[in-house]
């Protein structure tokens, strides 16, 4: 039961300072319980600001955001918003309270003033779901980056969160890690529920959610599917993003004639329409 | 820092010494380091030294970790001995040039060597067996008494707790550093010395600017988790004491008492 | 250029947390490659790359850097010179007070006269897409992460090492800025420097490299041309890295039994061989 709804934000770093900076206008948009939403953008469009606003770590200059209701700007019901609403930051390293990783998990239980056999619970279960129940006793410095991005995971969600926010956790990882950590992100997202938001400028990682939100100088300019917004080529290219890489062999392709439907963008997706158009073209040619 | 063990490393492990309340491990540390200080008689060396051997046993500490602990003292330790030895006055042994070696600079220099090595090996114990956030909820515990005089013992603690797991890190970060500025002409050990203070200006800029960032990312992580100072926190690990602990508080008490009464009635 | 006989290195050799990173590497860099270096995380890239210019050195084997061996002093005080060094994260370096200074850092300490520095300078940052009129006054501590990195680029730019290696340039950059750095370092590549890339973006190394070394746990895991390499998606996957989508799209084609010619790696490629197969 995580409802979201940003309505009018605008941000302005220093506002009515030297130095002002306008970082996100008139943004609004709902994400509803249960979805898996990517926010995409150049650097510096403003995804990282965004992401900071659904749970109160930053308030609107202008506008609101609410969480089940629940106004950010309201300084009775943030501590409620932060639980409900997790969030996962861009460097493993930096964001590591602990020096085991159990009592990394329960930092955030700990800090909600839970009896501990309730934190002893949510701490193994957190475990369990983020596949760290063997490192339990680590120390985390000596985990892999995707086992670190897989901790803080678990430590968002030993507070039971409805929802999680991701700050580009990949960014710093490689490609092994990025699988594991995108894996337990759409784990958590089928089977428990989970709404994620995931800020990432990898394509790849996009192309997964059930939509995405597209940010360029701080203004939201795209909101759908993946299929829709990776159908706008040219809008995507002048703000500095690429396609994810069958969309563009897939457009490409159509540029050339060839009856490929709008709206392909994942590899399968694609392999299947060529086996078949290439197929039916061979079997064409040599009747 | 790769390889280097660092005041405040800690090793997990599920040893005699692991499972000591937090509280008792501090407590017996701060007997020790008491009874270290304090002791002046050879038989009580003899002890103090047995103990801490015990302990090491216990901790299942190996000879090569020892080594590791002891190393990065070395210059500390060499240069204390060697200070005592050629400047205490006394009955000469020998000359060396215009130095001269006593029988008091042996005796204090050697004494002053073992008491240090006793020090940080019982304060090594400590740090190498107990994780910061153990160390931080028994400190919390133990000074609970001065709340009520207004110390905010909870925050402090949580700030030791936090500046001990950020050492290893800015370390490694500070190699890091040193070795990008080498890699575009930085001079740290040699030139002139306008030279080499320039070279600790590349270092600690930067270093500096990244212990802010840190520090800000991590508030703002701490923040994101509903960490309030002031809030009642609870803790999934309750301090209880066992057993062992009373046992182990009885020992080292015993042995503290033992040490002073040498001192001064011996 | 650069050229490494059975190269081990351990991390603090002879105590409990000894760590062998590489283990017997041999490698021939020749003047004027292209070299991307991949691998997963710990599997010795970086410990590689930092004895290129003799801030590591072998715990057994040897580096030589044109010619000279990396273990004599007097070469290795000067080693930063021909071989330009560029850390994964540069914008953790920065520390003058403005870009320009920053920028001129190292050419200062290749003792250069004022004037020459300033043109370098402009010019690297010019190259590196910072406009030098805009940007030159400006504390590197105010710009955000991704121009940080572009400053610390033009540092390294600005003094002409022939040998540019750089650990990771793209990370954290969006598609536009990778790309940007990608033809930028192909130009350099074309007027004469010999470059070397560690990345994770495969996609780019089938684009740009002439060779891909795979490192895996200290040891060469494979080496070749980026057709060579990737002509095993199985095999690198296997290791923890990606294979471009190309190949992927190339290999999954060919499973389902369409007569696919193998060793395609770029898009452009894949493209052409769609539409020659259409037409038979």
């Amino acid at each position: 039961m995580c409802k979201i709804s940003i309505q009018g934000l605008t941000h302005i770093y220093n506002y009515g300072q030297p130095g002002e900076r306008v970082a996100l206008q008139e943004i609004n948009g709902e994400i509803s319980p249960g979805e898996l939403l990517a926010i995409i953008g150049p650097n510096g469009s403003g995804k990282s600001t965004l992401a900071r606003h659904i749970n109160a770590l930053l308030l609107p200059t202008c506008g609101s955001v609410t969480v089940d209701g629940l106004n950010t700007a309201d300084p009775a019901s943030r501590w409620e918003i932060r639980r409900r609403v997790g969030m996962v930051l861009q460097n493993p390293d930096n964001q590591l309270v602990a020096s085991v990783v159990e009592e990394e998990v329960a930092f955030g239980p700990e800090n909600l003033g839970l009896p501990p056999e309730e934190v002893r619970q949510r701490v193994d279960r957190a475990l369990s779901v983020a596949g760290l129940v063997e490192q339990r006793l680590r120390p985390p410095h000596l985990l892999s980056g995707g086992q670190k991005q897989r901790l803080a995971i678990a430590g968002a969600l030993a507070m039971k969160p409805s929802c999680l926010v991701l700050d580009e956790p990949t960014a710093m990882l490689d490609p092994a890690g990025r699988r594991e950590v995108m894996q337990t992100l759409l784990n958590l997202n089928r089977q428990d529920g989970l709404t994620i938001i995931l800020v990432t400028h990898f394509m790849e990682e996009a192309v997964l959610a059930d939509r995405i939100w597209v940010l360029s100088g701080g203004r939201l300019v795209m909101d759908g599917t993946p299929a829709q917004v990776f159908r706008c080529r040219e809008a995507l290219q002048k703000i500095g993003l690429a396609l994810p890489g069958p969309a563009e062999l897939a457009w490409r392709l159509r540029n050339c004639g060839w009856p490929i439907p709008d709206g392909i963008y994942r590899l399968e997706e694609l392999v299947t329409c060529l086996v078949d158009l290439l197929t039916r073209n061979r079997s064409g040619g040599s009747s | 820092m790769q390889g280097n063990i660092t005041l405040g490393f800690y090793v997990p492990g599920q040893s005699f010494i692991h499972r000591l309340d937090p509280r008792t491990k501090i407590l017996a540390c701060l007997a020790m380091t008491m009874a270290v200080l304090f002791c002046n008689h050879p038989a009580g060396f003899a002890a103090l030294s047995l103990v801490t051997l015990l302990a090491l046993g216990l901790a299942r500490v190996t000879p090569q970790l020892l080594l590791g602990i002891l190393r990065p003292f070395g210059i500390f330790l060499v240069l204390a001995l060697l200070l005592q030895l050629l400047f205490t006055p006394g009955r000469p042994l020998m000359m060396l040039g215009p130095l001269q070696l006593t029988r008091e600079g042996v005796h204090f220099g050697f004494q002053l060597l073992w008491r240090l090595v006793l020090l940080i090996i019982s304060g090594s114990l400590l740090t190498l067996t107990t994780s910061p956030l153990m160390i931080t909820a028994a400190l919390e515990d133990l000074l609970k008494p001065f709340r009520r005089v207004g110390v905010p013992v909870f925050e402090l603690a949580m700030m030791m707790s936090i500046a001990l797991r950020f050492v290893p890190t800015l370390l490694e970060e500070a190699q890091q550093i040193i070795r990008a500025q080498q890699s575009r002409g930085a001079a740290f050990t040699r030139g002139r010395l306008v030279q080499r203070v320039q070279g600790l200006v590349t270092l600690l800029v930067p270093l500096f600017a990244s212990a802010f960032r840190r520090a800000d990312e991590l508030a703002t992580a701490m923040e994101i988790r509903c960490y309030r100072p002031g809030a009642n926190r609870t803790r999934m690990h309750q301090l209880r004491f066992h057993c062992r602990d009373y046992a182990v508080l009885a020992g080292t008490g015993v042995l503290f008492l033992i040490v002073l009464v040498m001192r001064w009635w011996g | 250029m650069i050229l490494v006989e059975h190269l081990t290195h351990i991390y603090a050799p002879g105590t409990p947390l000894a760590l062998t990173s590489l283990e017997d590497v041999s490698l021939h860099i020749e003047e004027g490659e292209f070299v991307v270096l991949a691998g997963a995380t710990g599997s010795g890239k970086s410990t590689l790359v930092q004895h290129f210019n003799g801030l590591l050195l072998p715990t057994a084997g040897r580096v030589l850097v044109g010619g000279r061996d990396t273990r004599d002093k007097k070469v290795r005080r000067d080693l930063w010179r021909t071989v330009g060094l560029l850390f994964q994260n540069p914008e953790q370096q920065l520390f003058e007070e403005s870009v320009f200074a920053e920028v001129a850092f190292a050419c200062r300490n290749l003792g250069l006269d004022e004037k020459t520095v300033a043109v370098r300078a402009c010019r690297a940052l010019e190259m590196v897409g910072l406009e030098p009129d805009r940007y030159r006054a400006l504390s590197p501590f105010a710009l955000s992460r991704g121009q940080q990195q572009l400053v610390a680029l033009a540092g390294l730019l600005a003094y002409q090492p022939p040998v540019l290696v750089l650990d990771e340039p793209t990370s954290g950059l969006d598609p536009a800025a990778r790309e940007h750095i990608w033809q930028l370092l192909k130009k350099l590549q074309q007027a004469g420097h010999t470059v070397v890339v560690i990345t994770h973006h495969m996609e780019d190394a089938a684009r740009f490299a002439g060779r891909v070394v795979v490192l895996h746990r200290g040891k060469i895991y494979r080496q070749g041309t980026p057709r060579q390499v990737f002509s095993d998606p199985g095999g690198l996957r296997a290791v923890g890295l990606d294979v471009p989508m190309p190949c992927e799209l190339m290999y999954c084609l060919q499973q389902k039994g369409l007569p696919v010619k193998s060793g395609i790696i770029t898009l452009d490629e894949a493209e052409l061989e769609l539409k020659n197969l259409a037409m038979g």
